[in-house]
């Protein structure tokens, strides 16, 4: 009888140990993100700005929709013409613009390097140099492509006049598209590195013997990639893709430093949605109630782009077998 | 090894930004709370401390230790504190050198943020005494309850008497008229220019004929296409085109934002633009970014005529830059100095103590011996050549001979400083001018590189005047 009792108690005292040992993370997280969220979730229906004229802090007075309304229509009255979704659309422009071709080298390089027929000498040191760029700071990269293309006598200025490319420096950083595609790049060439790595983990996790009974039956490589590689890959693309969406859409150090007034230069075209929500919290007005009302519009466009993902890459045979086995099931109840 | 190193990194770095994220919501729960104890504090601080700032000369040491803390002193370069030190050592007060605890905040871009931040924690050991604000935002602070008046820190009217008016106009609390800060320099603007460049160039030789050729902005235009046509495109008048911009601005009637919230454009502001897009089209300066490596690097090559500077600008900028530190050396002794088409000011650094300051006293004597002190402020500039505020320091200065500056070789720095001291108009400054400085450079940008008419550019510059202040009224 006592015997047992002791024994009972002790599991109880183990289980109390995992509790404590997760316990910090909660404590942190209900502190520092959980609190934050709410407040801003708060903040985000009330007016809450500083009155700089005086430096005094107006509200929090609750205020209702009228910090989304600033943030959907502009002051002529159209919709969706303002800052807010001008910023958003930087983002998202951006984001493709170096989320397309990192994937597809990222596949690329992926496979390469797993590819049994394919022998790649000194693979380590190709993933070494591969992955390098990720690992300099996003501010050291910034400013080394700003001074690279610095107007009228940065290098890449410097080299295209000297070699008779171009008879007059360009502009790089005041012109939009230009400002654009070097902050695309930068994002693509920091990041297919982690992104090839994270892919050559997925390819290593099919089972060898998948491509060898492929090979025997006398499929080309594209076959084995298109129908063996990329169906078995779809819960680690899945992945990627989503990760990259959410870390796209917050895209802020490179774009933040790599302009010289750090607003998005040229004329706001490389301003991001993350750049925007602090300009309007902490300069100018300091505007806390409409920052927090554009957070909660990157937070529902964010869960938009994630579940329109997860939705594209649903596994359909899955659900079509699942509703297959429902049916015969179905019947099988109908004929007993 | 590697990877527990670079795992043990990541996760830092994670908390770190979890740390950052939160700052700004939490600020702003507790800011009203922080107002109301800023506010109530520093009377009664004012009146017991008071006395023993009286009885500093007998037991400096005791004043010191009695309230021993540290007082923290906030700037974003060097200078004050190179200042503080000087002027403190020639006052000899090393006890309150020794109990400043001085923070450069490194960047003027940030400053605004870090100083807004560290003053809503009136608590914090770090909490800001005294503060050094610029021209460009201090009327954010001094027209609110977060800095004290002069003279609950001990200073009175006859310490100021030997100030330039405009110094004082800038710090006054528009409520109530109380004078919230003071400087110890004085900074009104001329054009520095290259005497050799304007003799083989233009046939230059002294700063009257100089003068006579910029003394209104279609002779400067002229000049300046002047210099870029005899020096075959090697030299050009200006480095940037930002150049000009602070000369326009002084020169605004109205400030951009009055006292009832009501933003307007000045027309001068239109020409400004279109000096600015004269500039650029017509290749007359050498298009690099104010501030920037290539810009700073300027005054030491031919490739520039002159810049638009103040008194600090002469010392801190282009004698730094110009690539030498005794005549003959790069381009030191190469200087003149004339008026310029515009009389103008630009800068200068205010000190105001904070309404939380945990010893007004102290404070306020620091503030009068580096503000209002004659004798240490005629050192001070004897020894910096800083342009002091102090009206009877640089007389004596300028009687002595003191003024005499081998790097302008020879001219009196002094005597062309002194007149336009006395007609500094600051009517033009607002609390919000560094912002919608900052926003009207986008759009100039913008108009002077061809991307936008005038009208666009000035209409985007109105619609994201009124998306950072929401509570304006755009005119």
């Amino acid at each position: 009888m006592a015997k047992s009792n002791t024994s009972k108690h002790k599991t109880v005292e183990y289980g109390r140990y995992g509790y404590y040992f997760i316990a910090p993370f909660f404590i942190v997280f209900a502190i520092f993100q959980l609190w934050p969220l709410i407040y801003t979730i708060g903040l985000a229906f009330c007016e809450n700005y500083y009155d700089t004229m005086w430096n005094a802090e107006v509200g929090p007075y609750f205020n209702g929709l009228a910090n989304f309304a600033t943030i959907f229509k502009s002051t002529e009255g159209t919709y969706f013409d303002t800052y807010t979704f001008r910023a958003l659309g930087n983002t998202l422009i951006m984001w493709f613009m170096n989320f397309a071709p990192q994937i597809l080298l990222a596949l690329l390089l992926a496979v390469w390097f797993t590819d049994t027929r394919v022998k790649i000498k000194a693979q380590g040191a190709y993933k070494v140099l591969v992955f390098m760029p990720n690992i300099i700071t996003a501010a050291t990269i910034s400013v080394l492509f700003y001074k690279l293309f610095d107007y009228p006598n940065g290098p890449i200025n410097q080299l295209l006049v000297n070699a008779g490319i171009w008879e007059q420096p360009y502009q790089f950083l005041a012109t939009k598209w230009a400002t654009r595609s070097i902050i695309s790049f930068i994002n693509f060439w920091m990041w297919y590195g982690n992104t090839m790595i994270v892919l050559t983990a997925g390819v290593l996790g099919i089972s060898p013997s998948l491509f060898e009974a492929a090979r025997v039956d006398g499929a080309t490589s594209w076959e084995i990639f298109k129908n063996v590689t990329l169906p078995l890959l779809r819960p680690i693309m899945l992945f990627t893709l989503v990760n990259s969406a959410i870390g796209g859409l917050q895209m802020y150090d490179i774009p933040k430093l790599l302009t010289t007034s750090g607003r998005g230069d040229p004329d706001f075209t490389t301003r991001t949605i993350t750049m925007y929500i602090r300009e309007l919290a902490f300069t100018g007005a300091r505007q806390m109630g409409k920052a927090g009302a554009a957070s909660l519009v990157l937070f529902v466009v964010t869960l938009f782009f994630s579940l329109v993902l997860f939705y594209i890459m649903r596994d359909k045979d899955a659900i079509k077998e699942k509703k297959a086995i429902k049916a015969a099931q179905k019947a099988r109840k109908g004929a007993n | 090894m590697k990877k527990k190193l670079l795992s043990v990194l990541l996760s830092s770095a994670m908390l770190a930004s979890v740390l950052v994220g939160c700052g700004g919501g939490d600020g702003a729960a507790q800011a009203p709370a922080a107002d109301n104890a800023a506010t109530e504090a520093p009377a009664a601080d004012a009146e017991t401390e008071a006395p023993a700032a009286d009885a500093e000369a007998e037991a400096p040491a005791d004043d010191a230790a009695a309230s021993g803390d540290k007082l923290y002193v906030y700037s974003w370069n060097t200078e004050l504190g190179e200042r503080l030190e000087l002027a403190l050592s020639l006052a000899n007060r090393q006890d309150l050198w020794d109990r400043i605890e001085y923070v450069n905040v490194g960047d003027s871009g940030i400053y605004q943020e870090r100083i807004d931040q560290l003053l809503q924690a009136p608590d914090a050991e770090d909490y800001p005494d005294i503060i050094a604000f610029e021209a460009a935002y201090i009327m954010k602070y001094t027209n609110s309850d977060q800095t004290l008046p002069i003279t609950d820190l001990g200073i009175t009217d006859a310490d100021l008497a030997e100030m330039y008016p405009y110094t004082l106009t800038i710090p006054t609390d528009k409520r109530n008229g109380s004078i919230k800060g003071l400087s110890w320099q004085a900074a009104p603007g001329a054009f520095m220019y290259r005497t050799d460049l304007a003799e083989s160039l233009l046939g230059v030789k002294s700063p009257e004929e100089m003068q006579a050729k910029i003394s209104t902005w279609d002779d400067f235009v002229a000049t300046a296409k002047e210099i870029k046509e005899k020096s075959n495109g090697e030299t050009k008048m200006l480095s940037s085109n930002g150049d000009l911009a602070e000369v326009f601005r002084s020169n605004m009637s109205n400030p951009w934002v009055d006292d009832n919230g009501v933003f307007r454009m000045d027309p001068i502001m239109e020409q400004y633009m279109d000096m600015v897009k004269t500039f650029e089209q017509e290749d007359l300066s050498c298009h690099t970014t104010t501030w920037s490596d290539e810009w700073n690097a300027g005054p030491s090559t031919d490739a520039v005529f002159g810049y638009f500077g103040c008194t600090w600008f002469l010392h801190w900028t282009i004698k730094a830059n110009c690539g030498g530190e005794k005549p003959g050396e790069g381009t030191y002794g190469l200087w003149n100095m004339c008026q310029g088409p515009m009389p103008y000011y630009w800068g200068g650094t205010w000190l105001g103590a904070t309404a939380g300051c945990s010893d007004p006293a102290a404070a306020g004597e620091i503030m009068k011996i580096l503000c209002c002190d004659t004798d240490v402020l005629t050192e001070v500039s004897r020894q910096t050549l800083d342009y002091v505020n102090n009206k009877t320091a640089m007389k004596t200065l300028s009687d002595a001979g003191e003024g005499a500056y081998d790097f302008l070789g020879g001219q009196d720095f002094i005597a062309v400083f002194a007149p336009l001291a006395e007609d500094v108009d600051v009517s033009f400054m607002s609390a919000y001018d560094q912002t919608i400085n900052d926003l009207l450079g986008t759009q100039i940008t913008e108009y002077s590189l061809g991307n936008k008419d005038k009208e666009t550019a000035i209409a985007d510059f109105k619609a994201a005047v009124a998306e950072a202040y929401p509570s304006l009224t755009i005119e």
